[in-house]
């Protein structure tokens, strides 16, 4: 070999690249996913709190 | 609020309990978000460049190596999340403290993605090293026994229509299940399998040249970062959908009251109405 980069190297290195691509990708995509669900239920759940605290005080109001 | 611990020295324990409001938390969590999510995407995109453009191959596995940067930090954090949900089932079930409730929740979905991502990543490794994707090995098995125990108890934690009953007969299975760490921890020596053994955590220290080593605990590191962030996210999601649900609640205790109260005045001014027209004629009359 004497230090010099095969044909074979290559191709070992772009198989294992796929895996390699594939695992970090399929990592990254899941943790964003995850957290963009938990961003978008935050502010679902802040739309309905301030639904909520309206009715309240606009109940309290008119008793 | 009646003191649960009588004397002097157990009574620090009470307003430690005390300070651990779903309210402090929520504020708490509010304020430390912002800073420790730009950390994490900062360690974990440092790291990841550092893996790839520094880090050497395995004289072994070469290029491989790689897929044990995030491989291992989800293990890790995979079993870190279980001890998380336990330390929470011993919260609501001796202090019965309600942000145990809402931490224990919280916890389940995030160890069930880690285990799945340990499982899908391992088994990415697996093909080019082993020459497949799965065998039923006991380190594997008992990590899949992880993944469905997690998926139990989410489904246990949505199931009835009182969460703190359903809370605590999730903590009694958690614990139960708990019985499974170790099993993950130890199969590599009491069984003879494929995975490989601890190199890491082992009594006689570290089998892993510093080169990979170091690289390995920052990712963890990083990794950790990341789940701190998303367990606080889904925490405070957690506090204020019970916030809610309390706010309906009384809100439709409310509307009921003011119905009854209505119903009542109707009434009143009806029977009202029917004694004045049954007076009247008579007053006219006379």
């Amino acid at each position: 070999m004497n230090g010099e980069t095969s044909m074979g190297d290559l191709s070992l290195f772009g198989h294992l690249l796929f895996y390699i691509a594939s695992a970090y990708g399929i990592t990254a995509l899941t943790l964003c996913a995850l957290a963009c669900a938990i961003a978008w239920d935050w502010r679902v759940l802040c739309q309905k709190r301030a639904l909520m605290q309206n009715d309240l005080t606009h109940n309290e109001d008119q008793s | 609020m009646k003191p649960i611990f009588p004397n002097k020295r157990t009574r620090s324990v009470q307003h430690l309990l005390a300070l651990a409001s779903p309210a402090n938390a929520t504020a708490l969590i509010t304020r430390m978000l912002a800073p420790l999510s730009a950390l994490a995407f900062l360690m974990l995109g440092a790291g990841t460049l550092y893996v790839f453009a520094v880090v050497p191959d395995d004289y072994v596995q070469g290029a491989a190596v790689k897929i044990m940067y995030i491989h291992v930090p989800c293990a890790w954090l995979s079993m870190l999340a279980y001890l998380v949900m336990t330390g929470n089932s011993v919260g609501i079930l001796v202090f019965r403290h309600p942000l145990a409730e809402a931490a224990q929740k919280a916890a389940a979905p995030l160890g069930a993605v880690f285990t799945a991502l340990c499982l899908i990543t391992g088994s990415l490794w697996g093909k080019p090293m082993w020459g497949t994707y799965w065998v039923w090995d006991a380190r594997l098995t008992s990590e899949l026994i992880l993944l469905l125990i997690y998926l139990g108890l989410i489904a246990l934690m949505q199931a009835g229509n009182d969460p703190a009953k359903a809370a605590r007969v999730a903590a009694v299975m958690c614990l139960a299940g708990l019985v499974n760490l170790p099993i993950i921890k130890f199969s590599v020596d009491w069984w003879n399998t494929l995975h490989q053994p601890a190199s890491i955590l082992r009594l006689d220290g570290a089998h892993m040249s510093l080169d990979l080593l170091l690289p390995l605990l920052f990712m963890a590191l990083a990794f950790t970062l990341v789940f701190v962030c998303l367990y606080g996210a889904l925490l405070r999601n957690e506090i204020v959908r019970r916030k809610l649900r309390r706010l309906k609640i009384m809100a439709a205790q409310e509307r009921t009251r003011a119905s009854a109260s209505n119903t009542t005045h109707r009434l009143y001014d009806s029977v009202e109405a029917m004694a004045s027209a049954h007076i009247a004629p008579r007053g006219d009359g006379a």
